[in-house]
């Protein structure tokens, strides 16, 4: 793992608003590949495109990133 | 609307258009995978190569009918086989290289930063190795090399031609897989 690695929410955030990837990326003025990227991990976002992001889901942007792995759905009920 | 912001939209719409087609095709060809599009940049730096490979020749053999018809072939086959795997590695680069600086976003902006980075950097260690190249097969201790001229001309040539070609190559060679589909 990088030590620069920078994990986010942003497929699950997409899947609960029923947003493509094409269709984010059109509102973020973005290449929709760096969509992809920046959800497989390949790509850490610049902190304007983060706080963009963020802003575009309409949550704090520690719930779409963090430098630690997000917990597995249900994981913290255990 | 004015005709030249007419024109622009078009002219925007029809870039999109064709960007749009060539990563479809990208998604359904072997050069999705960073195997071939690293094979595809060795193939491109082996016909750089033949540049290089036709200055040799004409520095030990110019001024004959042998030097100039092998400089033809050889000239005409990189051109061929560099002019293929450019236009792929173009398209696999998906914009990086080739794209107006306006239509790229921050993280291909990013990549072409690096990559023409590293072309600087390759540049410089081929002009070293040139220099270093001219230094050793001079005969002798002589200050003076004496080469003929199309032998100066081709390796002038080969010079430009890296120059120009070593972003492609880097950039074939650094390009990640793209992400297929929308929703994979």
């Amino acid at each position: 793992m990088s030590a620069e690695e920078v994990h986010n929410r942003i497929p699950m955030l997409r899947a609960e608003r029923g947003v493509s990837r094409k269709e984010l990326a059109t509102a973020l003025g973005v290449h929709y590949q760096t969509i992809g990227y920046l959800e497989r991990g390949e790509y850490s976002p610049s902190l304007y495109l983060a706080l963009r992001i963020a802003e575009y889901f309409e949550v704090p942007m520690e719930v779409v990133f963090s430098l630690k792995p997000f917990p597995r759905l249900g994981s913290e009920s255990q | 609307m004015t005709d030249k912001a007419d024109r622009t939209l078009r002219r925007a719409e029809r870039d999109r258009i064709r960007v749009e087609k060539a990563e479809e095709w990208l998604r359904g060809s072997r050069y999705r995978t960073r195997r071939a599009r690293r094979r595809l940049t060795v193939v491109g730096g082996g016909a750089v190569s033949l540049v290089w490979g036709s200055a040799v020749v004409c520095w030990f053999l110019a001024p004959s009918t042998t030097a100039m018809w092998t400089t033809f072939a050889l000239g005409a086959t990189a051109l061929v086989v560099y002019g293929w795997a450019a236009s792929v590695l173009v398209v696999a680069a998906q914009g990086v290289i080739g794209a107006g600086n306006a239509h790229l976003d921050e993280r291909q902006q990013a990549e072409r930063n690096r990559i023409y980075a590293l072309a600087h950097r390759g540049t410089f260690w081929m002009l070293l190795a040139t220099a270093a190249g001219m230094t050793l097969v001079r005969p002798g201790d002589d200050l003076v090399i004496e080469i003929p001229s199309a032998a100066a001309l081709m390796l002038a040539v080969a010079v430009l031609v890296t120059h120009l070609t070593l972003p492609h190559l880097i950039a074939g060679w650094r390009a990640a897989d793209p992400v297929l589909g929308d929703e994979d």
